[in-house]
């Protein structure tokens, strides 16, 4: 290999490996300034940063993020209610009965959603949920969080049906079986890996989103969790609304904020990767 | 409002129509991706079939990519078993359905005739000096009933009168088949029709007691080899064998008296003359859904001068209903066979006749898309899925209504020129003078996002390049998890990181800088006053919406055969030389992940509203602040309720990045696809 050529090889390898790491160094950054400023505020404030209320933008106190913490996790939990089945069962609709119109359609239909950026889905569940009921609510936050990570969850839900060996379809069959009986006794145990990875996606979804709960939810930093009717808040919007502020003390909330969401959200991905590469 | 009133029959139907357009463009992009997967069609039965099929096969997936056959020569009779069990899709059977068979399953299946074949006779005898032997149905019943015992019969010798006197006084060795078999059928059966009695129709089918045997001078040969390679060791022996391994083997094949009284060789000509004077019989039923059992008569020593006597047809049998994808799939490879596959027939065997290939013709016609043999309580189960699907479309339908009826009200109030225009002027008590111009957000929009994806796209391709061509297999899924976990940071602590830390940075160490020494060119041409600007939502847009381009830019990668960088390494290239021409390949494919990427950066709210200033202003300088579409509406939606056109006018914000995601989607997914399949 000519001198010239051998030269232009390694060049550009060196080129890729650069931007490459350009690329990825980011992240790194990012979480490493989360980890030290979210640490120092949460070592200066303490415990009670978890359970406390937030502070008077005049006080030097970053203050506590107690009911958006306990906000946060109840709207996890209530978009995963929502959107879990409804993604599960369009997902057997689409995998099993593929030759029915509505299957196909409704294939096409929920990874559309994809397609429909999040603050329109926050602003059109607050035209249709929040204006007619007359107050934010948790529930039009759940509702709104459950449609934006209903086509993560289903597109895992899908895989996971899919990856069902033949010879299991068959065996199940041949017992006699419906196609109901099937799916609920014998599929889901087969895919229960592929199920749960499929929760845990839209669990980790759902801890981070800010733009559908910016109309729906209200916004609850001083009373915890009233009422599923009633307003709520989320540490992502809390994040958000605070770092708009031109508060030093409120800044550091963000950052200790921060941490905890990115705690919340590597610990999910974590447990998503242990089961989803076996 | 009264002029609404007025027209609101005419506007109610203008909004359903635009719902069902807007439904219809929204879904085009997962109706381009989706249900394009390769459909797997399965079949088993005759070994003979999976030499020709796999001669098909490979033509008809240049084709249609789309779709793979695969196919197990295990014998007619445990194809036929196993398609019936629903264990495969098709069976390809030399005998067709027995009588019985047919009556069971009448009307489900379809039978149709795809190739004609033949049994050669074939012999060895030392010193004939290449005159061929012929045989006729009288003297073979004699042979291999046992009566005839030498070579120089009289018989033998009356009816090959050139070669009388090269006919040895050896013993003749019998050979036939000692495993059940279609071609003992079909010989059999010859014998018996051809022999004028000679041959009992007792001694007709798969496997017979031979009465050569009793005399020592019978041999049993496992399969069509079995024979060959006996025949072919064993000087002054005869056998039969599908005319393929004669061919293939390079035996003598005897010439056969048929029933005009000529002595013809098995060819492609003297068996599409059987197979057509088979067709005049009547004994062929005419469409795939008839009883093929009585086939054999019409078609084993059929009339006519060239009528080769031992011509049989293989069969394909499939079922008349199957879902959709694969009864279009079955059909198109039905459809080519007649149109294409008869140029591509194996040695030894012939393409159908005009009449008998109207039988695919019409299979064809008759293939339904259906349900499955249906199951106990499906139909209730699907029911009970229903209203789940339900919810899906309604939230759909009532999402675009909603989006559309708040919008109009802009539109009737302005017209067109919210998009048009740049003026934003919110009048408290008077809606006479409000006035909103979209136009301004809307270039924010694109700027920002192509921004994004120019910065993006050198560390993303860079990252591809790494992951697939450079890192050896544990380094690559630590760096796939590093970016799945980019992919999904929550954006907010994109956005916060951006606005608390990486902003003033931008600001001291890039944007002043770079506007001291390009300021003659316009972009640059402003000094940045504050550190959130037009130029630091595209940075942190570009770390954002990196992880998903890089993810588009591996699947495409991955689709590239590998038999194209074995071919470009065995020239001697190097890695860089190999990725350059991989590279060029890819082009559309890295066009559509740019296009994809800028319709997932329009529409990110929650990081650019945090980073872009929040300015009313139409951005001519990367370094002012601005406004992008979903910005704007964070920023506005809260306090749009003191003013009456202000929502409205957000929300026809909210359909321009709709239909901005709508065309970038599809165009992306349109060319990734076209390329996926051209690859």
């Amino acid at each position: 290999m000519s001198r010239h050529r051998y030269f232009k090889d390694k060049l550009f390898k060196i080129t890729v490996f650069l931007f490459a790491m350009a690329g990825i160094t980011p992240l790194f950054v990012i979480m490493s300034a989360i980890v030290v400023n979210g640490g120092k505020t949460i070592l200066s404030v303490g415990p009670v940063f978890f359970y406390g209320l937030p502070s008077s933008p005049l006080s030097s106190s970053p203050g506590g993020i107690g009911p958006a913490l306990v906000g946060s996790l109840i709207l996890m939990f209530l978009s995963i209610i929502i959107g879990y089945p409804l993604a599960f069962m369009t997902a057997v609709l689409a995998v099993e009965f593929p030759e029915s119109l509505l299957g196909r359609f409704i294939d096409v239909l929920v990874k559309s959603l994809l397609e429909i950026p999040t603050i329109l889905i926050g602003v059109l569940v607050y035209s249709l949920l929040v204006v007619p009921t007359g107050n934010f609510s948790a529930w039009a936050g759940a509702v709104a969080l459950a449609i934006v990570v209903l086509p993560y969850i289903y597109t895992h839900v899908e895989n996971a049906l899919r990856s069902i060996p033949v010879d299991v379809r068959l065996a199940s069959y041949s017992l006699g079986l419906s196609r109901a009986k099937s799916i609920f006794y014998v599929f889901t145990c087969e895919a229960k890996r592929g199920l749960l990875t499929a929760m845990l996606i839209g669990l980790a979804r759902a801890s981070g989103e800010t733009a559908p709960l910016l109309f729906t939810i209200g916004g609850n930093w001083f009373t915890y969790f009233q009422g599923l009717s009633k307003p709520i808040g989320a540490v992502p919007l809390l994040i958000y609304t605070y770092t708009l502020t031109p508060y030093t003390n409120y800044h550091e909330a963000a950052w200790g904020a921060s941490l905890v969401l990115l705690m919340i959200y590597l610990s999910l991905f974590a447990v998503f990767r242990r089961l989803s590469k076996p | 409002m009264i002029t609404i009133w007025m027209h609101r029959r005419r506007i109610l139907f203008l909004t359903i129509l635009f719902i069902l357009a807007l439904i219809l463009s929204l879904t085009t992009p997962g109706l381009i991706a989706g249900n394009k997967e390769t459909i797997h069609i399965r079949g088993s039965g005759s070994t003979f079939l999976q030499l020709q099929l796999m001669a098909w096969m490979t033509l008809f997936h240049k084709v249609h990519p789309s779709i793979t056959i695969e196919y197990n020569g295990v014998g007619s009779g445990a194809g036929q078993q196993q398609f019936f069990e629903h264990l495969t899709d098709f069976c390809g059977s030399d005998p067709p359905l027995s009588h019985k068979t047919w009556l069971e399953y009448k009307g489900r299946i379809l039978q149709l005739p795809i190739v004609l074949g033949a049994v050669a006779v074939i012999y060895n005898i030392p010193g004939l000096g290449g005159h061929r032997l012929r045989l006729d149905g009288e003297v073979l019943s004699m042979i291999y009933l046992g009566k005839i015992k030498y070579w120089d019969n009289s018989y033998i010798k009356k009816s090959n009168p050139g070669i009388s006197n090269l006919l040895p006084h050896a013993k003749i060795i019998v050979v036939h088949r000692s495993d059940s078999s279609g071609t003992t059928e079909i010989f059999t059966y010859y014998l018996y029709r051809s022999s004028n009695g000679l041959w009992p129709e007792r001694l007709v089918g798969k496997d017979i007691e031979w009465p050569v045997d009793r005399t020592g001078r019978g041999l049993g040969g496992k399969g069509n080899a079995g024979i060959v390679s006996i025949v072919k060791n064993t000087p002054y022996s005869i056998g039969y064998v599908e005319l393929s391994y004669a061919i293939r083997y390079g035996l003598d094949i005897a010439l056969l008296r048929n029933r005009a009284g000529y002595y013809v060789e098995p060819n492609t000509t003297t068996i599409i003359t059987a197979g057509e004077n088979a067709a005049r019989t009547g004994l062929l039923p005419g469409s795939p859904t008839g009883d093929f059992s009585r086939e054999l008569e019409a078609i084993v020593y059929s009339p006519g001068k060239l009528s080769y006597p031992i011509t049989c047809f293989t069969h394909i049998i499939i079922w008349a209903k199957y879902p959709l994808h694969k009864a279009e799939a079955i059909g198109d490879f039905l459809s080519w066979i007649v149109s294409s596959g008869d140029k591509h027939i194996i040695p030894g065997y012939a393409p159908l006749p005009g009449p008998v290939k109207e039988i695919i013709v019409r299979a064809v016609k008759l293939i339904k898309a259906g349900d499955e043999p249906p199951m106990k309580g499906d139909r209730l189960f699907f029911l009970a899925l229903l209203p789940f699907g339900a919810i899906v479309v309604a939230i759909f339908i009532v999402f675009i209504s909603t989006l559309l009826y708040n919008s109009l009200p802009i539109f009737l109030h302005e017209g067109l020129m919210v998009y048009t225009s740049s003026t934003w002027r919110p009048v408290e008590n008077n809606p006479g003078a409000e006035a909103y111009g979209l136009l301004a957000p809307m270039i924010g929009t694109l700027e920002v996002s192509f921004l994004a994806i120019i910065i993006s796209f050198p560390p993303g391709l860079s990252l591809a390049i790494m992951i697939e061509e450079y890192l050896p297999t544990g380094l690559k899924s630590v760096m796939e998890t590093i970016i799945e976990v980019m992919a999904g940071l929550p954006t907010v602590l994109y956005g916060m990181w951006a606005s608390l830390f990486l902003a003033n940075y931008l600001k001291s160490d890039l944007m002043i800088p770079s506007h001291k020494a390009l300021w003659f060119i316009p972009i640059f041409g402003c000094m940045p006053e504050s550190p959130y600007t037009v130029f630091t939502a595209g940075i942190i847009l570009g770390i954002m919406i990196m992880p998903y381009m890089v993810g588009l830019i591996l699947d495409g990668i991955r689709q590239i055969p590998g038999k194209i960088r074995e071919a470009c390494y065995s020239l001697g290239m190097t890695k860089y030389e190999t990725i350059r021409i991989l590279l060029r390949l890819m082009r559309p494919v890295i066009i559509a992940s740019l296009l994809l990427s800028l319709g997932r950066a329009a529409g990110e709210t929650i990081a650019v509203s945090l980073t872009i200033g929040n300015t009313y202003n139409i951005p001519e300088c990367l370094f002012t602040p601005g406004y992008t579409i979903s910005s704007l509406i964070a920023d506005q939606f809260g306090n749009s309720g003191f003013y009456v056109y202000m929502t409205s006018a957000l929300y026809a914000g909210g359909l321009f990045l709709l239909l901005l995601g709508v065309i970038t989607s599809s165009t992306g997914l349109y060319l990734m696809r076209r390329w996926k399949t051209s690859v």
